[in-house]
């Protein structure tokens, strides 16, 4: 187990690398860079700098040189454990992403308070939010399409595939607008800007929660249900190909009672093939949340990504398509081992 | 009172011939609507210079007649004589909509557009106007005063060009290089090919996207760098399945026969193999469609697509964002969307079914 889990963590390695390098060409053979950018855009300090410090610029932050050195020294900087410096924010992109747990604990804060900076980083609210999805899409998909298996053909089945079939279809943003402009600018039930509502830090521990749930509450919706409708097409399709099986078959033959074949000897088996579903999954969820925080305003990394873009932010872009990168890859393997734990049959060679 | 008739059931007779591809696709009623949906946007698409103008379809001005509205139609802007399409009477571009309560004297006829507002048109008096019968602005209008209605259907072309094209620039892509890795095989498929269809089947292709349109200068974003940016980082997925399908074919016998017969690599892979390859691909095609007109949406919601003033559905659907009272400005672009998107993956479905009997259902 242990040199299989090495070999496929060495395999990761050129995935990586050269994903990493297909982002950072795309993004340095494109015309423009930071200081164009606030150029065309920004304040009039930026606007009016002279081309002398304009050179000067670009080669402080190296970015007169080639993509290719400027990629070589990103990675000499990665081999050292660092993300680097984001330029938009002035600070370490490691600390955009997770606050600074190891500066407060140096400077002799409490592990708890190391603790909250973590709790209440990017890293931890697009985690939060994304988990919320993937349980809401699993606790709704599932059983939905286990049921319609069961009872192929019937009313439920033939009116949830076509459910399905328009949910699949409707673009997540547009989904997220319009239960904004519903339930939360006409009925006014749910807020839908931020995470926290002002005065989050003096309620009590119960009241945080809810207030968090009651936020996340639309965008995990909007996330969610694109790959519901996958999912559950996926898990209807699992259980009627296990219903077929022969040891169904012989399990009715021997006088099983058709809830036993169902619960005992059918759904068993078919959870076993969803496992696989997790590597589609994830990256349609990092993708989702981008646009999805974007609209609601959740301060998670999906938005961190879109201002890091607008300000070609690349130390930032390139840290998150390396987490973006990273995550998929770690959940395959997750799946991976997760099957050989789940089917007996399947060896990790 | 029924009356009796020929009825379809009884004239099908045993051992007579299935279906043709074309019927089974028609007798789907959702892959039959959607592709009609589809048909009738691209003639939206293609004739809104005359559907949604502020300059007339037929005027006659000081004795004259002129169609100046056809002035925005392609082949007939060029092919009609230029003073009877060009008319600058006077610089107010709601002249036109003037006609109704104050006509100049010297126009003594006039057919006004459907919907008489030009997609870049804007019209102080009414910023963020609500949907009317009364006003004309039957889908509202946006916070520049410009006319939703017509925007919409002036963006259906984005929609339409960006999504085919990108799919047939992709496409062609990835049938050669999936073509080439599946036939030759070797390093080039192991190290290359292979390799990067994995890398980008696993990594998020929207982050890529963004990447690219975004550290670009925004004069360069328009429908046409779009549509290769969106090609760019789409064609592993038909580079994929034209692999699948070359590596599984090259061994069959006919190839084998036909190779023996003297036939060039070359003639194999393009008169052999390809037209028996084209039905996994061509289904792939229709639902990659779909996804490029989706991420052409978003990439433009996100203001990193069309720019504006130019419209897109992506475009006029992020204003709702700094507006939420402006609820036509979310619903009527987003359904424009929607139903293209849905319209598309129910042809898939049709495509699907007619050209490979194997499919389930």
């Amino acid at each position: 187990m242990l040199s299989y889990l090495t070999r496929r963590a060495v395999l990761m390695v050129p995935t990586v690398l050269l994903i990493t390098a297909v982002v950072f060409a795309v993004m340095k053979l494109a015309p423009g860079n930071p200081f164009s950018a606030a150029q065309a855009s920004g304040e009039a300090a930026v606007r009016q700098m002279n081309p002398q410090d304009y050179q000067i610029l670009l080669t402080r932050y190296g970015l007169d040189r080639p993509w290719y050195v400027q990629y070589g020294r990103w990675l000499g900087t990665l081999a050292t454990g660092s993300l680097g410096d984001s330029f938009s924010e002035r600070r370490p992109v490691s600390e955009v992403f997770f606050n600074a747990p190891a500066r407060v604990l140096a400077e002799g804060g409490s592990l708890r308070s190391a603790l909250n900076q973590v709790l209440s980083s990017k890293f931890a609210a697009t985690l939060f939010l994304n988990a919320l999805a993937l349980f809401l899409m699993v606790v709704v998909a599932v059983p939905a399409g286990f049921h319609a298996a069961a009872r192929q053909g019937g009313w439920f089945d033939r009116a949830s595939s076509a459910a399905l079939y328009v949910l699949y279809s409707l673009p997540n943003f547009w989904v997220a607008i319009l239960l904004i402009l519903l339930v939360g600018v006409r009925l006014q039930w749910l807020p839908f800007i931020g995470m926290r509502s002002d005065g989050f830090e003096a309620m009590s521990a119960a009241g945080k929660a809810w207030d968090l749930l009651k936020h996340a509450a639309l965008p995990a919706l909007c996330l969610s249900y694109g790959g519901l409708a996958f999912l559950s097409r996926f898990a209807r399709g699992a259980l009627l190909d296990v219903l077929s099986q022969d040891y169904i078959r012989t399990a009715r033959a021997k006088g099983v009672s058709e809830a036993a074949v169902l619960y005992r000897h059918g759904l068993r088996n078919a959870l076993i093939p969803l496992l696989t579903l997790s590597g589609i999954l994830l990256p349609a969820l990092i993708s989702g949340s981008v646009i999805i925080e974007q609209i609601f305003s959740w301060p998670g990394l999906g938005q961190m990504y879109i201002k890091a873009i607008y300000s070609r932010d690349y130390p930032l872009i390139m840290a998150e398509s390396l987490m973006g990168a990273v995550a998929v890859l770690l959940s395959n393997l997750a799946t991976d081992v997760a099957y050989t734990v789940a089917d007996p049959r399947v060896r990790l060679e | 009172m029924e009356t009796a008739g020929p009825r379809d059931k009884d004239n099908a007779q045993d051992g007579a011939p299935g279906p043709s591809a074309f019927q089974t696709f028609a007798r789907r009623r959702g892959a039959a609507r959607g592709l009609a949906f589809l048909l009738l946007l691209a003639l939206a698409a293609y004739f809104a210079p005359l559907l949604a103008n502020n300059e007339p379809l037929f005027i006659r001005y000081e004795g004259v007649a002129r169609f100046t509205a056809f002035r925005g139609l392609f082949p007939l802007n060029r092919l009609l004589k230029r003073d009877a399409v060009s008319l600058r009477l006077v610089e107010d571009p709601d002249w036109l909509l003037n006609q109704r309560t104050r006509p100049d004297p010297k126009v003594s006829s006039v057919l006004l557009p459907p919907v008489p507002f030009s997609p870049l048109q804007q019209r102080l008096d009414d910023v963020n106007t609500p949907p009317s019968w009364r006003t004309g602005h039957y889908f509202g209008c946006d916070d520049s005063g410009r006319d939703v209605l017509s925007r919409v259907l002036h963006g259906a072309k984005v929609s339409l060009l960006v999504g085919l094209l990108a799919v047939g620039l992709s496409g062609l892509l990835g049938v050669a290089v999936g073509a080439a890795a599946g036939y030759a095989g070797g390093w080039l498929d192991l190290l290359i090919v292979s390799r990067l269809i994995e890398v980008m089947a696993c990594f998020p292709t929207f982050f890529l996207i963004l990447a690219a349109v975004a550290v670009m200068d925004p004069k360069y974003l328009n429908i046409w760098t779009i549509t290769v940016v969106i090609a760019a980082t789409s064609w592993t997925g038909m580079a994929r399945y034209a692999r699948a399908e070359f590596m599984r074919m090259k061994g069959a016998d006919f190839v084998a026969a036909a190779k023996a017969l003297g036939a060039s690599p070359l003639r194999l892979a393009l008169r052999h193999i390809l037209p028996n390859a084209m039905t996994p691909l061509l289904v792939n095609a229709t639902f990659d469609v779909a996804g490029a007109v989706l991420m052409e949406a978003a990439i433009s919601f996100l203001g990193v697509g069309v720019q504006p003033p130019d419209p897109s559905w992506g475009n006029i659907l992020s204003l709702v964002t700094r507006y939420w009272d402006e609820w036509w400005l979310g619903l009527f672009p987003g359904a424009a969307i929607f139903l293209t998107v849905l319209s598309y993956n129910l042809v898939g479905e049709g495509v699907r079914d007619a050209l490979d009997p194997r499919a389930e259902e």
